[in-house]
């Protein structure tokens, strides 16, 4: 067990020191590509406090981090409010509402009433949105809202990096608390957290709270990189590209749905550079997944896993024989 | 010195469609009582429980847990009074260890089910593993839940629910699909509890030998209704239990 930590450890610190290497020194375009796959990878961690620990599907995720976009250009924009104020303003008010609505969705203790409400919500949201010329229809909102030191991709990438960092780290300790000990209780079987005396309506509105909190913040970090709020972040498309980086990367690893983001971020930013069957590809990855890795790349017992440890079996195999020839 | 009713009903009724499953059970388990329900298949006896911790909403009745009304209360407020199930069909977390089974339990004891501050992975391993003691489930510490023994998967199902330290403990056939040796040694350790830790017990069991010897009082179901609710030696007497279960009209 210690050795698989440090391991973990080992790759972490590997895969924020390559992440810095990539944004900061390969070109504008990387820089830019980076900042927008660390910003999934915290949309896809905050979803999977949801999908992977509660055990609570939602396609609606989008809902916050389209928000988050448009809430920070709102504030800045049209009510001509500094950046250091339309950011906690928008993560508080956005995080109260969001337990408003998880208060209504969670009524009913099915999960699928859940699924679906959460994906209904935010379709209505979107349309909503989309129809509304105060917030710029389908076009969005674009002001500059960046501080001048932001305007260097570079240093928003870095911004972006360490928010992202902090967040990650507040959600793996999120990992370690009782609290998520009775959250995964409550997906493994909820008729005995009911009979143990739980109210497994809070439970989960909790988590979804802290889930949401952290899906604004991707959001806000999503509108300053970009200066200005999209649509397309309030789709549901959106909201289903976050389950699949969450499903593909494996949601029983805390570092899984970052897997997951890293891999669709790429496919879907660049597959459409090479190919217009780019969504064809993705669909078909997608089904190849579910059959062959039904959960996720990390999953500890999955086909990937087991290699790594067969590999890694060897290998110590291997040194141990060299050391006996010497 | 008139001893504490801890849980008792009154005239409960639950119907499926036409099917009258529990019909007028007025039941009454006193404080340190330790209670079987007999009665054929289908006599009602599971749902009759269901209706007490309202798994199963009532049709009409009441229930009381040491004279407050508990009726239609939620399911998650009645176990947090310390009126606790043990299922017929065990409900486990079972791609859990049964550490954590039982850590889950006691967490929700120690009222740290909203706990947001981290804990170390030993987290309340010690009580854990002195809770699987009190089953003989010590050695099975790390065990996967869904690996184990259907056997120790009714200890385990027993050692989550006694983690909660119920005030009253409803057992639905604890020894059912047990081997006859180790269905008498789960008896003796619920005997225990009731004996030296004073625990106010229910349960449903089939099997005499087991019912005769291990409660201070025989409630009979049939069709819905309760027979006859005595001590085992008037039981056995019982018209009824002679007829169905010890051996017709001899
Ligand atoms: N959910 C349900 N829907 C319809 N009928 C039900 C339901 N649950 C129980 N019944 C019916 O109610 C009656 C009593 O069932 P119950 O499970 O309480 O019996 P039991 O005494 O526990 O039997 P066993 O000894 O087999 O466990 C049976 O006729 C059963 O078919
Ligand atoms: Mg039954």
């Amino acid at each position: 067990m210690k050795k698989l930590n440090l391991t973990a450890t080992v790759l972490t610190v590997a895969a924020v020191g390559l992440c810095l290497v990539l944004g900061v020194f390969c070109g504008i375009n990387t820089t830019l590509l980076m900042s927008r796959i660390v910003i999934m990878a915290l949309f896809a961690l905050s979803l999977n406090i949801q999908t992977g620990y509660a055990g609570l599907g939602n396609l609606g995720h989008a809902l916050y981090f389209g928000l988050g976009s448009y809430g920070v250009l709102i504030f800045v924009s049209k009510f001509g409010q500094p950046l250091y104020l339309a950011i906690p303003a928008t993560i508080l008010i956005l995080t109260l509402v969001s337990a408003a609505v998880g208060f209504l969705m969670l009524q009913s203790d099915d999960k699928m009433s859940f699924l679906f409400l959460s994906f209904g919500v935010c379709l209505l949201v979107y349309t909503a949105f989309a129809k509304w010329a105060w917030v710029g229809n389908k076009t969005g909102l674009t002001f500059n809202v960046r501080p001048q030191a932001l305007n260097d991709p570079r240093n928003c990438f870095m911004l972006i990096l360490l928010v992202t960092a902090v967040c990650a780290a507040l959600m793996y300790l999120l990992t370690k608390t009782p609290f998520t000990a009775a959250l995964k209780g409550s997906r493994e079987n909820e008729t005995r957290m009911v009979f143990l005396g739980v109210n497994i309506k809070r439970l989960r509105l909790v988590a979804y709270v802290i889930s949401s909190f952290f899906g604004v913040i991707a959001g806000v970090l999503y509108a300053i990189m970009n200066n200005g709020a999209y649509i397309t972040s309030i789709d549901t498309s959106m909201a289903l590209e976050a389950m699949m980086m969450c499903l593909i990367g494996g949601g029983a690893t805390f570092l899984g749905p970052v897997l997951g983001a890293v891999i669709v971020t790429l496919v879907r930013n660049f597959l459409p550079t090479v190919t217009n069957l780019d969504s064809v590809i993705f669909g078909v990855m997608v089904i190849l997944c579910c059959y062959f890795l039904p959960d996720g790349i990390t999953a500890p017992n999955g086909r990937p896993a087991a290699l790594v440890r067969r590999v890694a079996g060897r290998l110590r195999k291997s040194g141990s024989d060299s050391e006996k020839v010497r | 010195m008139e001893k504490k009713i801890a849980v008792k009903t009154e005239n409960l009724c639950k119907s499926f469609g036409a099917v009258q499953a529990v019909r007028d059970v007025s039941l009454t388990v006193e404080e340190g009582q330790m209670q079987a329900i007999i009665g054929p298949n289908g006599a009602g006896k599971t749902t009759c429980m269901d209706l007490i911790v309202n798994k199963t909403p009532l049709s009409s009745g009441k229930v009381f847990l040491f004279g407050e009304d508990i009726t239609g209360m939620k399911p998650y407020k009645i176990a947090k009074r310390g009126l606790n199930k043990c299922f017929q069909i065990s409900q486990l977390f079972p791609a859990l260890t049964c550490c954590q089974n039982v850590q889950i339990a006691l967490i929700q004891k120690l009222g740290k089910t909203f706990g947001l501050r981290p804990v170390p992975k030993d987290y309340l391993r010690d009580e854990c593993a002195a809770e699987l003691a009190r089953v003989g489930m010590e050695h099975l510490l790390d065990e996967t839940a869904a690996y184990l023994s259907y056997g120790d998967q009714r200890r385990l199902e027993i050692a989550i629910t006694l983690a909660l330290e119920p005030k009253v403990l409803l057992l639905d056939e604890p020894t059912a699909g047990v081997a006859r040796a180790e269905g008498y040694s789960i008896m003796d350790m619920v005997r225990r509890l009731n004996q030296e830790e004073g625990y106010t017990i229910l349960f449903i069991e089939h099997d005499m030998n087991i019912v005769f010897n291990y409660s201070d009082i025989i409630s009979v179901m049939d069709h819905g209704q309760l027979v006859a609710s005595d001590t085992p030696a008037r039981i056995k007497e019982n018209e009824f239990v002679k007829q169905a279960y010890l051996g017709g009209a001899a």
